[in-house]
């Protein structure tokens, strides 16, 4: 995201914080990506649709207490939206689902320059079963998302480090399990 | 088995399947009717605070009156002056 961008997001925001109806906008920018990102935690169509709506309902309710701090406007979204997930799990007490569209998985492992095979992909899904779930986060952040570290660090509450760390311990693991060439800024 | 649940799902919904769900004008009338209410409630909290503020003052102010006719009941017989009867009538 260019800086032109993100300053034009903050001033629809300024924007809205006098007129919410001017909020409109990013709601209509924003709402594909927010689905999508509850969906993979969810698997469910009518309940990720609830809790997309909270979470923009939050967000205008929050508006006034936005600020700029230094990352786009879509990591505060990003993080109200992770917040709704895991309060939503809380509350129902059972384990998280993460449901992840096999293209994006062929993507992946095409990217790795292995072939497609359905063992690998069943390997993968017991794999990716088996991580603590905070490093599933980054991972569905940084591949799913594409969003940079520091983004997740914002968006999960962690130091920039600390998610760094998650991940490449994560890939570690995926090259030691899989004996795969992962490429990871610049390095194999 | 693991200790989250991975599925792996055919396709993303769709666009069009999306829209169903995508509806500014419900999400401002649902802010709206949520504002509304949170005024209300905020509101009834003043409205509370100030009859209990009001109900402890009015008790305070009873029981220090109590408190003082109490006091006066009290302190009458030593601060009462004796009246003599005239010896003859007059």
């Amino acid at each position: 995201m260019t800086d032109a961008e993100i300053r034009q997001e903050y001033a629809i925001l300024e924007r809205a914080k006098k007129n919410p109806k001017a909020f409109g906008e990013l709601y209509e920018k924003y709402f594909d990506r927010i689905f999508h990102f509850i969906y993979r935690q969810m698997d469910d169509e009518d309940v990720t649709a609830d809790l997309t709506s909270q979470t923009f309902l939050s967000v205008l309710k929050n508006l006034d207490r936005y600020q700029f701090r230094g990352v786009p406007f879509s990591a505060w979204l990003y993080k109200i939206a992770s917040n709704e997930v895991n309060k939503y799990y809380r509350k129902r007490k059972h384990d998280k689902v993460f449901s992840i569209e096999e293209v994006r998985v062929r993507e992946l492992i095409e990217q790795v320059n292995e072939d497609w095979d359905e063992e690998i992909v069943m390997r993968l899904l017991e794999y990716l079963g088996n991580l603590p779930i905070e490093m599933l986060e980054v991972l569905q952040l940084r591949f799913f998302e594409d969003k940079d570290f520091k983004e997740i660090a914002f968006i999960l509450d962690i130091t920039e480090s600390g998610a760094k760390m998650r991940a490449y311990r994560a890939l570690d693991r995926l090259r030691q399990n899989f004996n795969l060439r992962i490429k990871y800024d610049g390095k194999e | 088995m693991g200790r989250n649940e991975i599925r792996l799902r055919r396709q993303k919904p769709s666009s069009g399947n999306l829209a169903r769900y995508r509806n500014y004008a419900k999400l401002m009338a649902r802010h709206e009717r949520n504002q509304r209410w949170q005024r209300t409630l905020r509101a009834l909290i003043y409205v509370v605070i100030v009859v209990v503020l009001m109900i402890l003052m009015i008790l305070f102010f009873l029981v220090k009156n109590l408190e003082n006719i109490q006091k006066n009941k009290t302190q009458e017989p030593k601060n009462a002056v004796e009246a003599k009867m005239p010896d003859k009538d007059v």
